[in-house]
């Protein structure tokens, strides 16, 4: 079910209603139902997968708090296996064979390996797998590095990987947060729902009027890239850039606010991220639950920054590969996180390099915050042409283009120069995104409703309602 | 207390709307009783773009064909077969032969005949223009036309791949659901006013129409698979002439297996797109129809009605994507003609 579809803001109506017409036990049991049929509202037999997969890491992590010594080892690495087991099946699996498929034409050996889909006709990635698999491992490492305990309540457990709001998409929430807000019965609170529905509003608007929008110029462009000029190109690579951020943090906006809605507070996913003044801010403020997940459990256990710097850069190049290839099976994806990876080893050793001669970065003009938050935005946006393209060549060619365009070139896109114009008022307005989080935090009764009346005016009538994805469901 | 019943009264409604959506057959039957409007009441084209200006008030008027359309005689020694599409779904009783059978092909399960042999049989295949680059290769030309078309009592189709029919719970969360919200909660007056300022303005503002084409001067609506360049199937994409000599082929193979199952003649009838004949410069128009008619290794007889319909623009509905009474009319004429030739051929067949 998508958040941009109006089952969502049917099952979202009866879902909130029945929640608080409920108490206690029943709360839970309602939203564990309400999740499930979310999830099945995609392809209902993948609930089957999930729903092993909780009573493993349900087992698992009691084992793990009850059993001692290496059977408590034997536990992790069971769940491990069995949560990455499942991953690597159904995401990395043909990638995986198309890569020894390659080395076995090259070299002229065996059989080739079947692929995924000839050995089960029609199977799919389950939606969200990623997400709901980093929770569920967040879960079992924080249960056996003791600072969670184990949940003895299978039905909370379960809604904890499978609450639906941040089901598909995240944000990837850890134990500590969620669990002891699914054990609590949240009583109605007026400014709670109101800042909830806001917060909602304001991710929709994002999604159907900015992104969805934007789409009209990116996937024109990026599907005939031969027809299309380097001067596009680029608009279309800078387009991208903003599209993904509302869809995204759009979803995320629905996800927080649908859980805020029935008093469940869920982790700050976005924070203005192409304000950022270098990379490495960039990741503080992009996608915040899966940078600070791979923060704690794999650059911190790999050493993090603690040891050389050759080692701190081998840590990151480590961990961004790994986030590279967690979004996708694909080199374009392991590529964009080298990429970021490069980015943030020459922005630690700029800095360190700042430290040392202090008068001579001061005089350097890339210090002011602006020309930083372009030079930021240049590089992100460079990463993302990989990350959008087909495949690495393709966006090898798109940066080829880019670079050699000629001064003066017409812009070739597919949507009239008022739709460009009213897209670029739209990211104007994002620039003020952070007044409206500060403004729908504060609001009242008497701005409230004005306001989510004017914000469903703007999206009905400005809107691009097409039956687009969010571009993370392929996570 | 008020909130109590507002809370009450949210959860019946959503609760209500959820259920209604979630069983196709319920709103059927709202539908049959009124209590769900009719979506196509203007025009199919005028209902998935809610431009004003494409408003057919008088729909229905100008599509339904009346008892003055109905054949004075009826043949009695010819019988009629016909598999199409929406364009030629018509009540069989506006058709000449003595027994007159329809399969709308694809949206119907094939029909089992047992064919008088008594009596000459007439089989009418019609296709809409966008649907041939779709339908007429292998295996969807056999699966529609052969399987799905008119099967003999003892006929064993070839069997298909591996496809299972979906799970009753699979069908009630296919995509379809949120049109059938939408048909619940926004067909009401006012919502369809919302949708029309809404496109006026996308239109005025951006010159962009949903879920439909619409020609450079703002004077017709086009379905986006016949004119959409992003669709495969439309008018103006390049078709090369091996893909017609395929299309030929398939259409010889699927008149050999009528003629093999008792038929006398399988006429042809490709009904072309509405942009063909109103907005053929809208692109470098690819000439299918002409091609397939006129191809010299076609066995099948046609039965052609591009040219009229060139001459008569205006019998196609100006909010809808099919023809209206107008070019119904010229259907019935071209088939009872038919029908009546066959009759007046007056060879009665020995068993």
């Amino acid at each position: 079910m998508l958040f941009n579809s109006l089952h969502f803001l049917v099952f979202f109506c009866f879902t909130t209603f029945a929640y608080y017409s409920l108490s206690g036990i029943n709360r839970r049991l309602l939203l564990l139902l309400a999740s499930c049929y979310f999830y099945m509202a995609f392809i209902p037999a993948y609930l089957l997968i999930l729903i092993l997969i909780i009573l493993i890491d349900y087992g698992a992590g009691i084992g793990i708090e009850q059993l001692r010594g290496r059977f408590r080892q034997w536990m992790l690495l069971m769940s491990l296996t069995a949560n990455l087991g499942l991953l690597g099946f159904f995401k990395y699996y043909n990638f995986f064979t198309d890569q020894v498929r390659m080395l076995q034409t090259t070299l002229g050996w065996g059989s080739p390996i079947p692929a995924l889909d000839d050995m089960v006709p029609g199977i799919v990635l389950p939606i969200g797998l990623s997400f709901h698999t980093f929770q569920s491992l967040s879960y079992i490492i924080e249960v056996y590095r003791g600072r969670q305990k184990a949940e003895r309540d299978l039905g909370v457990y379960a809604l904890y990987v499978l609450f639906y709001p941040q089901l598909v998409a995240g944000p990837i929430e850890r134990p500590q947060n969620i669990l002891p807000q699914l054990k609590q019965v949240h009583a109605f609170n007026w400014p709670d729902v109101r800042y909830g529905l806001l917060l909602m509003a304001g991710g929709f608007f994002k999604k159907v009027v900015i992104a969805d929008r934007l789409a009209l110029i990116v996937d024109p462009a990026f599907g005939q890239i031969d027809a299309t000029n380097g001067t596009s190109l680029l608009l279309a690579a800078v387009a991208y850039s903003f599209q993904i951020y509302c869809d995204f943090s759009g979803y995320s906006d629905i996800a927080i606010g649908a859980g805020q809605v029935m008093g469940i507070r869920m982790m700050q996913n976005f924070q203005a991220p192409y304000l950022a003044t270098s990379v490495t801010e960039f990741w503080r403020r992009w996608h915040i639950s899966l940078s600070t997940w791979f923060r704690d459990y794999v650059y911190l256990p790999l050493g993090g920054n603690r040891g050389s710097e050759l080692r701190t850069a081998l840590n990151t190049i480590l961990v961004f590969a790994l986030s590279g290839l967690w979004h996708g099976a694909d080199w374009k994806f392991v590529i964009w996180g080298l990429l970021h990876a490069c980015f943030l080893v020459a922005n630690r050793w700029w800095l360190a390099r700042k430290a040392v001669s202090q008068t001579s970065a001061t005089l350097s003009g890339l210090t002011h915050p602006i020309i930083n938050q372009i030079i930021t935005f240049t590089l992100v946006t460079l990463a993302w042409v990989f990350f959008r393209a087909d495949n690495t060549g393709q966006a090898v060619g798109i940066i080829g283009k880019i670079l050699s365009l000629q001064p003066g070139e017409s812009i070739q896109i597919a949507v009239k120069s008022t739709e460009l114009i009213f897209s670029c008022l739209l990211i104007g307005v994002l620039l003020m995104e952070t007044h409206w989080s500060h403004f729908i935090r504060h609001t009242s009764n008497a701005q409230f409703w004005p306001t989510i009346l004017s914000v469903i005016a703007l999206c009905y009538l400005t809107g691009v309602f097409s039956p687009n994805q969010f571009i993370y469901f392929q996570f | 207390m008020l909130s109590s019943i507002l809370r009450l009264l949210g959860l019946s409604l959503s609760g209500l709307i959820l259920v209604i959506a979630l069983s196709p057959t319920l709103q059927r039957y709202l539908y049959q009783y009124g209590f769900i409007p009719d979506q196509y009441y203007y025009g199919d084209l005028y209902n998935l773009t809610h431009l004003p200006a494409f408003k057919e008030l008088n729909f229905y008027e100008q599509d339904s064909l009346t008892t003055a359309d109905k054949p004075t005689r009826r043949f009695q020694d010819v019988d009629l077969y016909l598999l199409g599409d929406s364009f030629t779904n018509i009540d069989t009783t506006f058709y000449a032969g003595f027994r007159n059978r329809y399969v709308w092909v694809g949206n119907h399960p094939p029909m089992s005949v047992q064919l008088n042999k008594q009596r000459k049989n007439i089989l009418v295949i019609e296709m809409i223009e966008r649907v041939l680059q779709e339908r007429l290769y292998e295996p969807d030309y056999r699966k529609m036309y052969i399987d799905g078309g008119f099967i003999s009592a003892n006929y064993v189709p070839v069997p298909a791949s591996q496809e299972k029919t979906p799970h009753w719970i699979f069908q009630r969360f296919n995509t379809e659901i949120n049109q059938r919200i939408e048909f619940i909660l926004f067909t009401g007056l006012l919502s369809r006013w919302c949708k029309e300022v809404k496109a006026e303005l996308q239109l005025t503002a951006f010159g962009r129409v949903s879920q439909a084409v619409i020609s450079a001067d703002h004077q017709h609506l086009f379905y986006q698979p016949e004119a959409d360049t992003l669709f495969p199937t439309n008018a103006f994409r390049p078709i090369a002439e091996e893909n017609i000599r395929t299309v030929v082929k398939n259409i010889n193979s699927i008149r050999s297996h009528y003629r093999c199952m008792g038929f006398d003649e399988i006429y042809f009838c490709f009904i072309p797109n509405k942009v063909t004949i109103l907005n053929p410069e809208y692109g470098h128009y690819n000439h299918q129809i002409e091609r397939i008619e006129s191809h010299p290794s076609l066995e099948a007889p046609v039965i052609s009605i591009i040219d009229t319909m060139r001459l008569h623009p205006d019998w196609y509905h100006p909010g809808d994507g099919h023809w209206n009474k107008f070019g119904k009319r010229l259907w019935l004429n071209k088939v009872n003609q038919l029908v009546e030739h066959w009759a007046r051929v007056g060879v009665v067949k020995t068993p």
